[in-house]
């Protein structure tokens, strides 16, 4: 659900105004402000992914991939994949492939940082990070073959609310509350592969679990994966076949990690141990990627 | 700026006779504050709490709580991904030209029937 009420652009089309529900209860419930112990965290997620398997599902039939190839303005997967690479190259020194519109020079903080999650990996992967840090076409290329739907873009869990609804009460559910996902900021709409909006759920899951209680085995393990990719399947997505979804999901994860490459720096250089602990366990498994790259 | 200047009550008031399917829709009451942190985008947010009349049958007078955004260019987006124009607005009319039977989303309207979520008291 996208709680928007109605949206006006200027006479010129440049800017515009965008008027919502207040859905600030909903984002409450599902909320790094707000953490929640494991078990709690991981319904929480798994509704969350519910609505998003559906909502892309629901972009690949037939009818309505006409509809969203018409819409030339939603940003496509290349504007996705080349996020922050020219601000990379510049922190590294190098020459970008492509260029940024409006990019001011990258500060020293972001150079140190970048240099600090590179200096931070195995000797052995830094090649590789480094390279596609600078230059995504590798990336593209290796997502061309993917069904594309409908993706949020930023499905961050700050834009990611939860609210129960009461059924109908004369409907067979009788009075029973069904949780409803609240998706917010839609300024990144576009159209990918699905996997990508799945890969920024995933990465942002450990932000929602309470940081004193253990953290979910989920958070490293294949099984959101499954259980985004059953749900999606049974919404009717176009992607049936489990390895091809396999292959897409470390793609992704890589693509959205490229994007934290600052940050993680930045966790590295403050040496906060319990995300540099899942961050090593992520950098494995995003180095399965490596194998689907051109 | 005060944040009422900030948000025209034109806008408000358009957008509540769309929303209301009532053109007579009167605005009787709006009092806006700005959002601090402005969120994540870099977009000016504020909260809005309005309340109208409508001599429409079945919707009388009435009041809400919503979130007005001011979308404007050269924003983080902008360098980040170089979108120079306001995607949701533009969804926004996609899904408006046709009546809203092929919607790049599913807008909704916010449930009338909002409950407690398990495992949190009520306002906790």
């Amino acid at each position: 659900v996208a709680p928007l009420i109605a949206a006006q652009r200027d006479a010129a089309g440049a800017s515009a105004w965008i008027l919502m529900d207040d859905v600030a209860a909903a984002l409450d419930e599902y909320s790094r402000e707000r953490p929640w112990p494991a078990p709690e965290a991981l319904t929480r997620v798994k509704q969350v992914l519910d609505e998003l398997a559906r909502l892309h599902a629901w972009w690949e039939q037939p009818e309505r991939r006409a509809r969203l190839q018409s819409c030339r303005w939603l940003v496509s997967v290349e504007q996705f994949l080349w996020v922050e690479a020219p601000a990379y190259a510049a922190a590294l020194g190098k020459t970008a492939r492509r260029a940024s519109r409006g990019r001011r020079a990258a500060p020293d903080e972001f150079g140190a940082n970048v240099r600090a999650f590179l200096d931070w990996l195995p000797v052995g992967e830094r090649p590789f990070w480094e390279d596609l840090l600078c230059d995504r076409e590798p990336l593209v290329a290796a997502f061309r073959s993917f069904p594309q739907t409908l993706m949020h873009g930023d499905a961050d869990d700050r834009n990611i609310g939860l609210r129960w609804v009461t059924a109908d009460p004369t409907s067979a559910k009788g009075t029973e509350h069904t949780p409803e996902a609240v998706f917010i900021d839609w300024e990144w709409i576009g159209r990918g592969p699905p996997a990508l909006d799945f890969a920024r759920v995933w990465g942002t899951f450990a932000a929602v679990c309470a940081p004193a209680a253990p953290l979910p085995e989920s958070l490293s393990s294949g099984e959101l994966l499954e259980y985004y990719f059953e749900r999606y399947t049974t919404a009717g997505g176009r992607l049936t076949d489990r390895e091809p979804w396999q292959r897409s999901y470390p793609l992704a994860a890589l693509a959205a990690a490229l994007t934290q490459v600052a940050f993680f720096g930045r966790m590295v250089r403050e040496n906060v141990k319990p995300v540099l602990a899942v961050l090593g366990r992520q950098v494995e498994l995003l180095t399965t990627a490596k194998q689907y790259l051109a | 700026m005060s944040a009422l200047d900030a948000v025209p009550a034109a806008i408000v008031e358009a957008a509540l006779r769309t929303h209301l399917a009532d053109d007579a829709a009167a605005l009787i009451d709006l009092v806006a504050s700005p959002i601090s942190g402005d969120g994540f985008s870099g977009h000016r947010l504020y909260r809005v709490r309005l309340a109208w009349v409508s001599e429409r049958q079945g919707i009388g007078p009435g009041s809400a709580d919503w979130v007005v955004k001011r979308w404007l260019p050269n924003g983080p987006s902008e360098a980040l991904l170089g979108v120079t124009r306001p995607l949701e607005a533009l969804a926004w009319e996609e899904a408006s030209c046709d009546g809203g039977h092929c919607r790049p989303v599913s807008w909704r309207r916010s449930s009338p029937h909002s409950a407690t979520p398990p495992g949190r008291a009520p306002g906790s």
